[in-house]
């Protein structure tokens, strides 16, 4: 097994986990599955629970401050309570070594268990390894010099330091190449080691390190990066992997239904058409986008209407959207053909359009029926670039521009003023539903609601609220009774939301962008794991590390 | 219609065009030779008969696979018919199963496009493709369009390009050139012409072409500077790391251009489009006015530019020290970036499928030629000066006219026309000359290091 090949040696699998000092280390590469033993259900499902909130302690910490700032550590410390410090973050090394030995026990065991729930769902899958990347990453960085070292040396990772000699010929470069906070830090940089670009990556997209002929230039400081992007990678390669062997599995009555319900509180429905009728046609969109669309669908149909075109991203985003709110394929080629044609397109150069719309509903190419873009993926995604008129408004747009724009759309100021004070701080999706609270204030009266996490569930709570009669399945999960003590904005607290996975805001990636290894390229990595995986399917099943299958 | 028909009448046109022209003047022959779309068919079949340079494309895309003979096999062509008639997933055994393919005679069938895809883990053979055979290897490439520019051109826009707009191309191709080879160490890269508007890039290094999609997308990221997001910002560019090598590098390339082509030949500072869109990015009320000011009193592109560097800079320096000043301490720079650095298309680079128009292929629009680009001399290059495929039909029968003077008067017509000279060969009579000898350094390079690297292979064999 080469997962944790190294572009410039492979490393041999026993180097890796061969841990002489096992008690020392509270990293984990997890590479070795927990040891064979016997769990029951209410364990498998307690350890799951427990492990999650840690994750979501981690996912809140990482809105509010930057990672790796001092008060990123310091909120991380504070909001995880010191039980499961010592569980999951450091150890209390002054303890029994029974105590260690099964807090490490546990460690390893939820963290295969989360693997299982989160590797069947693209979204899930991505949440899962930003959240599992961080904690790694702060326990790495919680090591000291001396014991990271001797980690990534028993990891087989040490890299060699760039000699003497070149160091001193090339260091004006590498000073002005270098990222750094603050020229302190610049000049405490000697120590660079020279390693193939392909290995730091995070580095290289955001040019924090010099780079000549293929060589990255990365100090000693930046080294976390890169293992971190190993360690990102080993873990999108092994839940590739551990989906098909799940898929593959006749299990259905036991485990899957825990680990559904473990992950049922992550996305709820994925919105893809057909679930609820609301009799869309084209010819209600205009009516139904002034009451009922959230802002993004908005500003593509006033697009798709005033310009007669749309880009290739805001036609998937926008595309997929009408189909999850139920529009007919049908009605969406004539809604593309009428427009595109006003816009001066042939009836020839429209063709490859309906190539695309056909595509999206599943009836050519892949034949993949496709869901609509959830909050996160939009506001994690492609940027628009000029002209563009997909992404999330509150995310994308230019503050005065969506000011504008909300005062347009009759917002009174009191409310401009505070969508806009939550977009300066990075809270995209609870700006959203504000704009939804206040646009539909009369229907809701004194009802609460929780955040938006889904351009379409915005649309369909806001038919409920507007014409219940149209709506024909079930209750709203969205909307609370007031007696109900759900505060929105408080809600992002780990204890209550612990449970229902990632839910909340995402991250501002500017605030962050930083010291941020971006997981923009996640999708990329996801991809790329399982093109390389299909290429060795046959060596799958047979796989030691599939030990969630002893596990359970 | 049957082949037979064909045959004939294309027959007949050919003998009827060589009795017409008899003028050499490369100048008149292109006035001459004004290509019709209509005709593109007809014309094809001879450019695919005489003109594609087969052999030279199979060496490049068999990547040296000389043991497995499959490896050519592997890769994916989109064949585009008349009336966009999309023929995905097709794939070739060999050269010869290639050309068979594309000097079929029937029209309907002659391809209009060639796209390229990439090597996928099995033979593909049909439209629909089995999930579990993947794209495995692909040429590291870039696609720069025209139209990209739009929001920031000053003399045209969508598919139109003119000799003002067109060095932002060569701009793009000498940033770019730049990176791949001097920082990400890569050596055999093919600039192509797109045929109408824009340049390709590709990269054909083993490690560039078996990059998996991170990679491709880190290398895109390090060359951007124009990112998205901020829409209704009128800079849309933050620079924070100007003294970052690569950075500087292109930021005195981007200068260098701005001062040349948008200050002095396109008179920006004079602009009735450019002025004011220049002017609006610099964001800050006081300013703008200020300049306005200023440039009201001045004449001239060049001198009005200095006095606005010279405001700027005053403007900068006296934000020093607040913390406004890491947002404009590069506003200069990042005006002119957002002018002309180069813009990539993203999704082009990074997935592993996505299809780009073979070199050599005929644009369906312009009938031009995707020729090569030599990156060391993309200042010379004239997108207006790439022979259109009808040109090459004149200019071929030119060259038969002058062998046919030289030879037996009584040799018959048949017997020189059918005489077998491969396309490499008789393409090097006409102004394709210098292309087909770009595109062979260019493969013989890239042979001569997999000798290289079987000679080391072989080296290491002999150690143990």
């Amino acid at each position: 097994m080469e997962v944790f090949g190294s572009a410039q040696k492979m490393v041999k699998r026993e180097a890796l986990t061969t841990n002489k000092h096992a008690p020392t280390f509270t990293t984990n590469f997890f590479l070795e599955p927990p040891y064979y033993e016997s769990i029951n259900l209410q364990e498998f499902e307690a350890y799951a629970i427990e492990r999650l909130k840690v994750l979501r302690a981690f996912e809140n910490v990482a809105f509010k401050s930057p990672r790796g700032s001092p008060e990123y550590a310091e909120a991380i410390i504070k909001d995880i309570n010191k039980d499961l410090r010592y569980r999951y973050i450091r150890p209390l090394t002054i303890t029994s070594e029974d105590v260690l030995l099964e807090n490490k026990r546990r460690d390893v065991l939820s963290h295969f268990i989360l693997r299982m729930v989160f590797c069947r769902n693209e979204e899930q899958k991505r949440w899962f390894i930003q959240q599992e990347v961080d904690l790694f990453r702060f326990r790495l960085s919680q090591e000291d010099a001396s014991t990271i070292s001797l980690f990534l040396k028993e990891s087989n990772l040490d890299y060699t330091p760039l000699p003497d000699e070149e160091y001193r010929n090339i260091r004006p470069i590498l000073e002005k190449s270098t990222y750094h906070y603050n020229n302190s830090q610049a000049i405490a940089d000697t120590e660079f080691y020279k390693i193939d670009f392909l290995e730091a990556l995070d580095s290289v997209r955001q040019r924090k390190v010099y780079l000549s002929q293929g060589w990255a230039y990365v100090p000693r400081r930046l080294l976390l990066d890169v293992v971190c992007g190993r360690y990102r990678d080993h873990l999108a390669m092994e839940l590739s992997k551990l989906s098909r062997v799940i898929a593959d599995s006749q299990e259905e009555n036991r485990l899957i239904p825990v680990l559904n319900s473990l992950a049922s509180g992550y996305t709820g429905s994925s919105y893809s058409a057909g679930e609820f009728e609301f009799g869309i046609t084209v010819d209600n969109l205009d009516q139904l986008s002034n009451e009922s669309f959230p802002l993004c669908a908005k500003n593509m149909h006033e697009h798709l209407r005033k310009d007669h075109h749309l880009k290739h991203h805001a036609r998937l985003q926008y595309g997929l959207y009408l189909k999850g709110i139920g529009l007919s394929m049908d009605d969406e080629m004539k809604l593309y053909r009428t427009e595109f044609m006003k816009g001066g397109m042939t009836d020839k150069a429209f063709k490859q359009h309906e190539y695309g719309v056909r595509h999206m509903y599943g009836k050519e190419g892949r034949r993949v029926n496709y869901t609509p873009y959830s909050c996160i993926k939009i506001i994690t995604g492609n940027p628009p670039g000029p002209d563009d008129h997909h992404g999330c408004p509150f995310r994308h747009f230019n503050p005065s521009l969506l000011q504008q724009r909300l005062k347009s759309y009759g917002v009174p100021p009191k409310g401009v003023e505070e969508v806009i004070s939550l977009v300066s701080r990075g809270h995209y999706q609870i700006a959203c539903t504000k704009y939804f609270e206040i646009t539909h204030k009369e229907k809701l009266e004194n009802a609460l609601v929780e955040s938006i996490q889904h351009p379409n569930q915005y649309f369909e709570e806001s038919r409920r609220l507007l014409h219940p009669e149209t709506v024909k399945e079930t209750q709203s999960t969205f909307l609370r009774k007031p007696a109900e003590p759900v505060n929105v904005m408080q809600n992002s607290s780990t204890a209550q939301r612990a449970y229902s996975g990632p839910a909340g805001p995402v991250s501002s990636f500017d605030e962050t962008a930083d010291d941020f290894l971006g997981d923009i390229d996640l999708d990329a990595a996801l991809l790329d794991a399982e093109t390389s995986q299909a290429t060795t399917s046959n060596s799958m099943n047979t796989d030691p590390s599939n030990g969630q299958q002893r596990a359970a | 219609m049957n082949d037979g028909e064909v045959e004939e009448s294309s027959g007949s046109v050919l003998a009827e065009r060589r009795t017409n022209v008899e003028v050499s003047d490369k100048a008149t022959a292109k006035a001459a030779a004004s290509f019709q779309p209509e005709e593109l068919d007809e014309l094809l079949r001879l450019y695919y008969q005489r003109f594609f340079p087969f052999q030279l494309f199979y060496r490049w895309l068999n990547y040296g696979h000389i043991n497995d003979r499959n490896f050519f096999g592997l890769r994916e062509f989109c064949l585009t018919l008349k009336d966009d008639v999309y023929l995905r997933y097709q794939s070739f055994d060999n050269q010869a199963k290639m050309e068979e393919r594309l000097r079929q005679k029937d029209p309907r069938v002659i391809p209009f496009k060639i796209d390229i895809g990439p090597i996928y883990s099995a033979r593909i053979t049909d439209t629909k493709l089995n999930p579990s055979i993947v794209p495995v290897e692909r040429e590291l490439i870039f696609d720069i369009d025209m139209t990209d520019y739009d929001e920031v051109r000053l003399c045209c826009s969508g598919a139109d390009i003119c000799g003002k707009c067109w060095p932002l191309m060569v701009l793009a191709i000498k940033i770019i050139h730049r990176v791949l080879t001097e920082d990400f160490g890569f050596q055999h890269i093919f600039w192509v012409f797109s045929g109408r508007r824009g340049v390709h890039c590709w990269v054909c290094d083993k490690k560039a072409r078996s990059l998996k999609q991170a990679a491709r997308s880190a290398i895109v990221e390090y060359l951007t500077m124009i990112k998205g997001g901020n829409v209704g910002k009128a800079r849309r560019v933050q620079i924070q790391d100007s003294e970052h090598a690569a950075v500087a590098k292109a930021l005195n390339l981007v200068r260098a251009y701005f001062l040349r082509h948008l200050v002095r030949e396109q008179k920006i500072m004079e602009s009735k489009k450019g002025l004011p869109k220049l002017l609006s990015m610099l964001e800050d009320e006081t300013l703008i006015a200020k300049v306005k000011k200023t440039i009201d009193n001045t004449h001239g592109s060049e001198k009005r530019w200095n006095s606005l560097v010279e405001e700027v800079t005053q403007f900068v320096q006296e934000k020093k020290g607040t913390p406004e000043y890491r947002k404009v301490r590069n506003m200069l720079d990042e005006m002119q970036v957002q002018f002309c650095y180069p813009r990539l298309d993203v999704n082009v680079s990074h997935g592993l499928n996505h299809l780009l128009k073979s070199p050599f292929s005929i644009h369906p629009k312009t009938g031009r030629v995707c020729v090569p680009i030599n990156p060391d001399f993309a200042d010379s290059f004239n997108p207006f000066d790439v022979p259109t495929v009808k040109q090459l039909e004149h200019e071929l029968n030119v060259a038969y006219d002058a062998a046919k003077n030289q030879m037996d008067i009584s040799t018959p017509d048949d017997a020189i026309e059918n005489k077998k000279v491969s396309p490499e060969v008789e393409a090097k009579k006409t102004s394709l000359k210098e292309s087909i000898i770009l595109f062979e350094t260019f493969v013989r390079r890239l042979e001569a290091s997999w000798k290289r690297q079987r000679d080391r292979a072989e080296d290491q064999k002999m150690e143990f």
